[in-house]
């Protein structure tokens, strides 16, 4: 049996005891072949002493279970990493930040605990999958969709808790904000629960985020100051309809305008879907079975990266090509979206040049054949069609082990989107790092875009060494230049977190006094989010 | 340099009494009708985007598998058909898949305690044969072994094979057969058992 650091092996045999007596022995986990299923697959640090690994695994079924576990921990000094399906791939995986730490898997927690339709919320436990989510739904024929990622295997819980996102509406896209009241194991074993949540009795748990007083709920995202046993998530009713339309503008530098209009068009709710930009002059984003970028392509798009974009306007315009095209998408009644449709080109209109296609007018709900052909979590269905890509094609000659995300927010402007490709282009030159010729933004957030860099993980030990050190060095240049990511794996959480480090890492700082009042033990996931416990500070790095 | 086939047949050398019978079994399998292993699987999952893939559906389905095609995606019958199955009791299954579909199905298994008992890694050569990277119960592995070393249709053996093998957790698999084999590829075809751990195990 491992065992955690710091911890004797006679006190970690009594507390797996105890967690035995707590939750069944048949949910303690102690032999390498069931706490390895723990490892994550993704682990940029695959096969390699640094890789971060758990000493046990323990899965409630009950909110008292969780709590008796916690106690036990608290008791002994067990280090505990909650993780909800433990899907979280890419961002980590189920594998711990801290290694020897017990996986609190929560998996067993896995009702839903109610969904209101005409109210359009839910209430899960950690361990509902949004496939578990759908399936309830549909049985009862619940006329509301849940916004979900791609893929869909994991939490409702878990994906909000490290603030995922989606692809229907704006105010379901990002996964925390459209959450309402959660409840939540303390480090000492108390049940706090937060917004309306915490009136005994309260009627509008799920549907008044910010009850009275501090509205403490963010602190529980991507964080470790307690463990969360319910949330609840306003739902998007079934719309009656999708439309979609693409814009098309010929010049690289119509970007700008381009932008400029569709975060008018979005911000005022004319259209409300994921927009999906592409460059059919540079070929981005490239479909699977493209041809690879052409050197002499692949120059052109390196000057106008460089702010010279002459050159690749006069090839898109030999080519009969448009610099940028944005498919643009609209849920509402099927009567109104051909009109929302027809304003949305009027605006667009004012660049000259810009030319639209017409998509079909899809009246809901999807037919089963419908449900083929579309990408399915537009349409609020949870999907793993993700996983049959990856196949070697001449876009992807190396297929790989998997990948992690380096995933900038950048302002939401044609501005800042040239500049953060030069940024980024300067430095794989300067630096030899792996940047893609042009990173097209992805529309996740209603009022940010988000680059990702998908960094190829391997199970070679050397291959992971050069990815990693080129990782750190974007996390930095990024960092120089105003751009933050959103979210990391376990690998690079203290890293990110020493960038956000305004009036020296005020904001660290005030976590770590935090941590210190609700867990002075540091039993809860110690160094999530580059958060670490008063007694394992000084090796954070 | 040695080849797949004598680095296979290497492994029989050590270990020939055990496997006879079992070989005149799947042999029996080969050239009959069905066999009650095949039909014990819930379902045998093929990719049918490929042709080795579908000459492993046909020839479990001819051994009395009940087959199931995908093109890749295992969402429709993940959430249609093998979820509802796992609900109501957990059995074992089979396929040959790119290494995606695998990769989900196997950590699907694990959240009801099942486990993948057997993995067989083909990577098509120019023209010529695949190799095979092969982890199998400890008894079955011999068999698997000599098999594909004997067998110029390696799709349909890798069907006869799953639909033979011991369902058995506790024998953990052990690797054997790798022949220039990269486990970074994810463009090969993999044939695979997942099975419910053995009774007396932890879920």
């Amino acid at each position: 049996m491992r065992t955690p650091p710091g911890v004797k092996q006679s006190d970690f045999a009594q507390a797996v005891s105890q967690f035995e007596t707590a939750v069944g022995k048949q949910y303690v986990y102690t032999s390498d072949e069931d706490v390895d299923l723990y490892r994550d697959a993704y682990s940029p640090f695959w096969g390699e002493s640094e890789e971060r690994a758990a000493s046990a695994a323990v899965a409630p079924e009950s909110v008292e279970q969780v709590q008796a576990v916690v106690r036990i921990a608290n008791q002994f000094k067990i280090p505990l990493y909650t993780i909800s399906t433990g899907r979280n791939l890419g961002y980590g995986g189920s594998a711990p930040n801290y290694s020897g730490s017990v996986v609190l898997d929560m998996k067993r927690m896995n009702r839903v605990l109610d969904v209101n339709e005409s109210m359009a919320y839910a209430l899960v436990e950690p361990g509902v999958s949004y496939f578990d989510l759908y399936r309830y739904i549909q049985e009862r024929n619940l006329k509301v969709w849940l916004d979900v990622p791609d893929p869909g295997w994991g939490s409702p819980v878990g994906n909000s808790l490290d603030r995922g996102g989606g692809y229907t509406m704006p105010e379901f896209r990002f996964h925390f904000d459209c959450h309402c009241g959660m409840e939540i194991v303390l480090a000492n074993g108390e049940l706090l629960r937060t917004g309306m949540g915490a009136l005994p009795g309260a009627k509008t748990w799920q549907q008044y985020k910010s009850g009275f007083g501090p509205w403490i709920d963010g602190i529980f995202s991507q964080s470790n100051f307690g463990v969360v046993t319910k949330m609840g998530f306003w739902l998007m009713p079934e719309p009656d309809a999708f439309l979609s339309g693409t814009v098309t503008v010929p010049r690289h530098t119509d970007l700008i305008p381009l932008i400029d209009t569709l975060n008018y068009l979005e911000n005022s709710r004319i259209c409300n879907g994921f927009t999906e930009l592409s460059s059919p002059a540079m070929g981005l984003p490239a479909a699977d079975d493209a041809a690879p970028m052409s050197p002499e392509l692949a120059a052109i798009i390196a000057r106008a990266v460089d702010g010279n974009s002459a050159d690749l306007d006069r090839y898109a315009q030999s080519k009969g090509l448009g610099a940028w095209s944005a498919k643009i998408k609209f849920y509402g009644p099927g009567k109104a979206l051909p009109v929302q449709w027809e304003y949305a080109k009027e605006r667009f209109s004012k660049i000259a040049g810009a030319t639209f296609k017409d998509g079909e007018l899809i009246k809901l709900p999807l037919t089963p054949e419908q449900k083929d052909k579309v990408h399915k979590p537009e349409f609020g269905l949870p999907a793993l069609s993700v996983f049959s890509m990856g196949a070697r094609n001449a876009n992807n000659p190396t297929p790989t082990n998997g990948h992690q995300w380096f995933s900038p927010i950048i302002a939401r402007s044609g501005e800042a989107v040239f500049e953060a490709n030069r940024i980024f282009a300067q430095a794989g030159r300067e630096f030899g790092l792996p940047v893609p010729p042009f990173s097209i933004p992805f529309f996740f957030w209603e009022r940010s875009f988000l680059f990702l860099f998908g960094f190829p993980v391997t199970h070679d030990v050397e291959k992971n060494k050069k990815t990693r050190a080129a990782f750190a060095k974007l996390v930095q240049i990024a960092a120089e230049h105003g751009f933050g990511e959103y979210r990391t794996a376990p690998a690079y959480q203290d890293l990110i977190m020493n960038t956000y480090s305004f009036n020296n890492h005020a904001l660290r700082r005030f976590h770590e006094r935090l941590k210190d009042a609700v867990d002075p033990n540091g039993i809860l996931s110690p160094g999530r989010y580059g958060i670490w416990p008063r007694h394992l500070r000084e090796q954070r790095k | 340099m040695t080849n797949r086939r004598e680095v296979l047949q290497g492994g029989i050398a050590l270990t020939s009494l055990p496997i006879v019978a079992n070989v005149a079994w799947v042999a029996a399998g080969a050239s009959s009708g069905t066999n009650a292993s095949a039909r014990a699987l819930y379902r045998v999952v093929f990719d049918d985007r490929f042709a080795a893939a579908r000459a492993f559906g046909a020839e479990a389905r001819r051994l009395g598998a009940a087959v199931h095609g995908i093109d890749g995606d295992i969402t429709d019958f993940w959430y249609h058909n093998l979820d509802l199955q796992w609900r109501r009791e957990t059995l074992a299954i089979a396929g040959m898949t790119l290494h995606g579909p695998l990769f989900c199905l196997e950590r699907l298994a694990w959240d009801v305690g099942m486990r993948v008992v057997y993995r067989a890694e083909h990577v098509s050569a120019r023209g010529g044969p695949s190799t095979y990277l092969i982890q199998a119960p400890q008894g079955f592995l011999p068999l698997a072994s000599a098999q594909h070393a004997r067998e110029n249709d390696w799709a349909r053996c890798a069907a006869r094979l799953v639909a033979s093998c011991p369902l058995d957790t506790r024998a953990y698999p052990t690797a054997t057969g790798v022949d220039a084999v990269s486990t970074e590829d994810n463009d090969r075809l993999i044939s695979w058992v997942i099975a419910p751990r053995a009774r007396g195990q932890a879920a």
